[in-house]
């Protein structure tokens, strides 16, 4: 071979180069074309909220450019921070490490140790309106059973059952009780649902709660139909105009201020109030969210966000959500999640301080 | 009810019902084999592929997968030391020391014998319970739970070996370490140093390999023997059909234990994580003849076997019946039955009934058939006890380190590991038994959680008078009296056999060596004043546990720093000096060897924050194999190999794992070829 020859070969390799370099690339177009989203989940593998984690995932796949495989991965522990620490600290920056569950906005606004992170430090991609929560109380409560939730004030003693004092599902529930004035104990120490529930079944503890899909699907065959419990109101979620809504699940289940109505004859209002609405407005509303690391590659947010919208809205996944979860749970776009991810820095300063000295208080031995 | 009973086995029997059974029951052998993995891996691994699917196929494909991990689990328990699951911990007491016999055979025979027996008579009692059983299961609320908790911990007089003193206190470490992270009742966090890893409780899968497998492999590592101390053609007897006959002798013991299993089963919140450690002490308790536990007795291995399978079909009668599951396994199972549509509760009494029995079905066909062809492969399983311990340990360690990893996903998981596989060692060459440690962990929490809640929901004591509390208080009493007679017992035959002989490894707890044992009691007294003196801010229900244990256990401790001092003044007086004394004592906790062993280990995890995971277990088998084993570079290298393309190919494309990121990934994945994937590193 001649060195003419030779060079024209590498002036062909030179030339191709440099266009295959200035071609668009397909990679570039989709980004998460080949790649795998890991969805970090903060709680166990047998919660309600993994379950819906895997439905999500499944319709996230088809619906985000380039189809890219998406993977659950459980990381419960340390009160949720443990997985939130992961993807603040851990997740690398091309979007394929993310986080989806509930949040700690409570420990975020009255100081919870290991939270390295703001929550606006996260990029957030889309959030999920989960089921409502849902009291319920044991009929034998009252002498001659209780029949509804006005009926509870009436009741000598109520032992109601929970977490823990600084969670908001439990801490919503006691402030509700204080203003209906009902004579309630507060158990605390019971992990998860499911636990609350054997207790409630066995009558160590006369009320509980549970979401609304969760009540619909373990609490009404096994207790309610054989007349152990009754619902005693539910806890409605907050839309973007700041007003409470009703469960759709349960559109024929009281609300708490329709308990309260019925009960004090007037609206209710007050710090009790406030600091409800206030936890409802952070804390119950689009419970649950996607996030990414805080630099999140921005062609990555923009594909994640838009597929996560197409997905949840898609008719595939609502038939799959009804056949799977036994309902709907609606999406939030960004913007409503980010709106809802800093309510809790809105909170009133009196409000803050009522709730940490209504903790500090229920946190003592009764 | 018969026409229900007949109609679920049909159920099962239908095509592709029982097609998927069998897969679920062979990737069950796979998942219980191997260490760390375990039921609940495997059930969430294979939970996505049910949606969608028929309500039976569906359970079929689950129960099969999480009825025989209980089975296979024995593999590792017997022949590494290991347990392959936390329901097979105390079956390594027994069933390791007769794999280091030869005997693993046997083992094997007996053991998957009695699970396919256990299992039965768990779905039997699942079968026949469900109507009657309401009464009972609603009568346990948090005071029952915590005078079970109680019962369970009288056995650590039991597993103590040699000494009580040292049995007490290494359950009081257990407890200690069980209260670590926030507490339950008011979310205050403990001993947690800052960090986010413990502000949850320490996980016991981490906890267990590390206190259990690393020393073994230590022992393989440094001693360069098999397994089986006994050459191959050595072996007399043993074998397979050995232990089946075993299983037959000791039916009577296997039935009692199956009984336990199905009961601890039914209640929730005891779970399978405690339940062979309660067989066990049982078949301790109440063996007279020519007892050998803790030395290779085949009722040790017996005991635990027939428990843990047991409990699966005890554990499904709340589960499927009041939809209260009693334990992590049952609860995505629950969750499985209302994805398929299928509500727990009176309904699966009567209207679902059929279905209820296709499950009873399942768990029975999936016991019998596992534990048939795990009987006909134990033979080719047993043969790994002669394979050269070096190399078995790199092979062991990435397994060991991998299924630390798989429940969190966190570096602290190895950092436990490690820590514990450390203070295995030394609790190990310095008589301290391991067992109520382990035990004491498990039952810290369930036990200060349900006395909280008894006492919050009583208002005081006055749950101490309800009638099965009472009757577990008679049992409580009855099992510590049995207990002492028993310790005094062994006192007198020991007083009259001659003194054991230096650094006999027989029995778990029985070594002796004061010098290595005196500086971990010092610390564990020095650590239980710590822990006290730290609690004392907390509020008062928070603090509670913590003080109860930390100032009865610096006293002691402090005993125990008395013994250990004069057990080495003792050896000094038979020594020619303090130098001699040292060397012996090195020697004898083989000392040098087992610090460059860790030493090993340490620089594979630091490693790890700069290469990554799949590197650092890939450099670690290389670098032993032909450092420390003296295999050729050629060997290693692939040997290395193997061990990372199973680590990428198993646990990162198959379990699809968060690998902790390293720095070289995140220096190199920029400059990587498209075509290269990533998973790679």
């Amino acid at each position: 071979m001649k060195l003419s020859q030779y060079t024209n070969i590498f002036l062909f390799a030179l030339t191709a180069s440099v266009i295959a370099l200035l071609l668009p690339k397909d990679v570039e177009a989709q980004h998460y074309k080949g790649k795998t989203i890991t969805v970090v989940v903060g709680l166990g593998p047998s919660s309600g909220g993994t379950t819906l984690a895997r439905l999500i995932g499944k319709h996230l796949s088809q619906h985000i450019d380039g189809n890219p495989k998406v993977v659950i991965k459980n990381m419960p522990g340390g009160a949720l921070l443990k997985a939130h620490n992961f993807v603040h600290a851990k997740a690398p920056e091309d979007g394929t490490v993310v986080y989806y569950g509930p949040r700690q906005p409570l420990g975020e606004l009255i100081g919870m140790p290991g939270m390295n992170f703001k929550y606006k430090d996260f990029t957030v991609l889309g959030g999920v309106q989960v089921a409502d929560l849902v009291n319920y109380a044991r009929t034998d409560v009252l002498d001659g059973g209780l029949k509804s939730g006005a009926d509870l004030v009436k009741a000598p003693s109520v032992t109601f059952g929970g977490i823990s004092p600084r969670t908001i599902r439990v801490l919503v529930s006691m402030l509700q009780m204080e203003m209906l004035g009902v004579k309630y104990r507060l158990v605390p120490g019971y992990r998860g649902s499911g636990k609350l529930r054997a207790a409630v079944l066995n009558g160590e503890v006369q009320m509980g709660n549970d979401a609304a899909h969760a009540y619909l699907n373990r609490v009404v065959p096994t207790m309610v139909k054989n007349g152990t419990v009754t619902p005693v109101w539910q806890i409605p979620s907050m839309d973007a105009g700041g007003n409470l809504v009703k469960s759709p699940l349960l559109p024929d289940m009281p609300s708490f201020s329709e308990v309260y109505q019925q009960v004090k004859g007037s609206a209710p209002s007050g710090i009790e109030w406030e600091s409800i609405k206030n936890l409802v407005k952070f804390g119950q509303t689009v419970q649950h969210m996607f996030f990414g690391p805080t630099k999140m590659n921005e062609k990555a947010v923009a594909e994640f966000r838009k597929g996560f919208l197409a997905a949840m809205n898609s008719d595939a996944f609502k038939a799959d959500a009804k056949e799977t979860v036994k309902y709907v749970p609606s999406p939030a776009d960004h913007k409503r999640a980010s709106q809802v991810l800093s309510a809790n820095q809105e909170t009133p300063p009196e409000v803050v301080a009522y709730l940490k000295d209504f903790i500090a208080k229920n946190s003592k031995k009764k | 009810m018969i026409d229900a009973l007949i109609s679920g086995l049909l159920l099962v029997f239908a095509w592709p019902s029982i097609g998927y059974l069998l897969l679920g029951a062979l990737l069950g052998i796979w998942i219980g084999a191997i260490p760390g993995l375990g039921g609940i891996i495997g059930l969430v691994m294979l939970l996505p592929f049910t949606f969608g699917m028929e309500p039976v196929p569906a359970m079929a494909l689950l129960l099969g997968l999480w009825t025989v991990t209980t089975t296979s689990d024995t593999i590792a328990s017997v022949m590494l030391g290991i347990p392959g699951t936390a329901a097979s911990q105390a079956t390594i007491l027994d069933g390791y020391p007769l794999a280091q016999q030869g005997h693993a055979g046997r083992a094997f025979g007996a053991a998957f014998t009695v699970s396919a027996f256990g299992g039965v008579f768990g779905a039997a009692i699942l079968a026949v319970s469900l109507p009657i059983i309401a009464p009972l299961i609603l009568s346990f609320r948090s005071p029952e739970l915590f005078m079970l908790g109680m019962l369970g911990l009288t056995m650590v007089g039991t597993l103590s070996g040699a000494s009580v003193l040292k049995g007490l206190l290494a359950a009081m470490l257990g407890l200690m370490l069980g209260f670590i992270g926030m507490a339950e009742t008011i979310a205050e966090p403990r001993y947690h140093f800052g960090t986010v890893y413990l502000l949850d409780e320490l996980p016991l899968i981490p906890v267990v390999l590390g206190l259990f497998a690393l020393p073994e492999l230590l022992d393989l590592a440094v001693r360069n023997v098999s397994i089986s101390r006994v050459p191959k053609e050595q072996v007399k007897g043993g074998g397979i059909f050995h232990g089946v006959r075993d299983a037959f002798k000791y039916w009577w013991l296997a039935i009692r234990c199956s009984v336990i299993g199905t009961y601890i089963g039914m209640l929730p919140g005891l779970g399978a994580s405690i339940v062979d450690w309660v067989a066990y002490g049982h078949a301790v308790q109440s063996t007279k003849d020519n007892p050998r536990f803790g030395k290779g007795d085949i009722r040790g291995v017996i005991a635990p076997e027939a428990a843990n399978n047991a409990i699966k079909g005890g554990a499904l009668v709340p589960t499927v019946a009041f939809g209260i599951p009693g334990s992590l396994g049952t609860a995505i199972l629950l969750g499985a039955l209302v994805v398929q549509g299928v509500r727990p509760g009176p309904d699966m009494l009567t209207d679902n009934l059929h279905i209820t029995f296709s499950l009873v079905w399942m768990i029975v066909v999936a016991n019998i058939v596992v534990a048939i062809a795990l009987i006909f492969l134990a033979n080719q399983v047993a043969k790994i006890a002669f394979v050269p311990g070096h190399l078995i340990v790199p092979g062991v360690v990435t397994f060991v380190f991998m299924g630390s990893w798989l429940g969190g996903a966190s570096m602290g998981d190895w950092i436990t590991c490690l820590s514990m596989g450390i203070v295995g060692y030394v609790m190990k060459r310095g008589g301290w038994p391991r067992p109520p440690l382990i035990l004491a962990l498990i039952l810290g929490n369930i036990l200060e959680n349900s006395f909280q809640i008894s006492m919050r929901v009583g208002q005081g004591w006055g749950w101490l008078s309800r009638p099965i509390v009472l009757i577990i208080l008679v049992l409580i009493v009855v099992t510590l009296v049995v207990a002492i007679s028993g310790i005094a017992r062994n006192r007198q035959l020991r007083a009259r056999q001659t003194e054991p002989k230096e650094g006999s490894s027989e029995g778990e707890g029985n070594e002796r060596n004061p010098l290595i044992s005196l500086p971990f009691s010092l610390l564990l007294a020095t650590m239980f004043i710590w822990a006290a003196i730290e609690a004392q801010p907390w509020h008062e229900e928070v603090k509670q546990f913590p003080v109860a244990i930390a100032y009865p256990g610096a006293l002691l401790a402090l005993l125990a720093v008395y013994f250990d001092v004069r057990a080495v003044v003792a050896r000094r007086q038979l020594s020619e000096g303090w130098t001699q004394l040292f060397k012996q004592a090195v020697d004898q906790a083989m000392l040098r060897p087992s610090v460059i062993f860790f030493l090993y280990l340490i620089v594979m995890l630091l490693a790890t924050y700069v290469i990554g995971q799949k590197l650092s277990l890939a450099l670690f088998t290389a670098i032993y194999l032909w450092r420390w084993g003296n295999y050729s570079p050629g060997i290693s290298i692939l040997y290395a190999l193997g061990a990372w393309a199973f680590i990428v190919g198993f646990y990162d494309r198959i379990m699809n794992l968060l690998f902790h990121p390293s720095w070289l990934q995140s220096w190199l994945y920029p400059l990587l070829p498209e075509w290269l994937p990533s998973y790679l590193i």
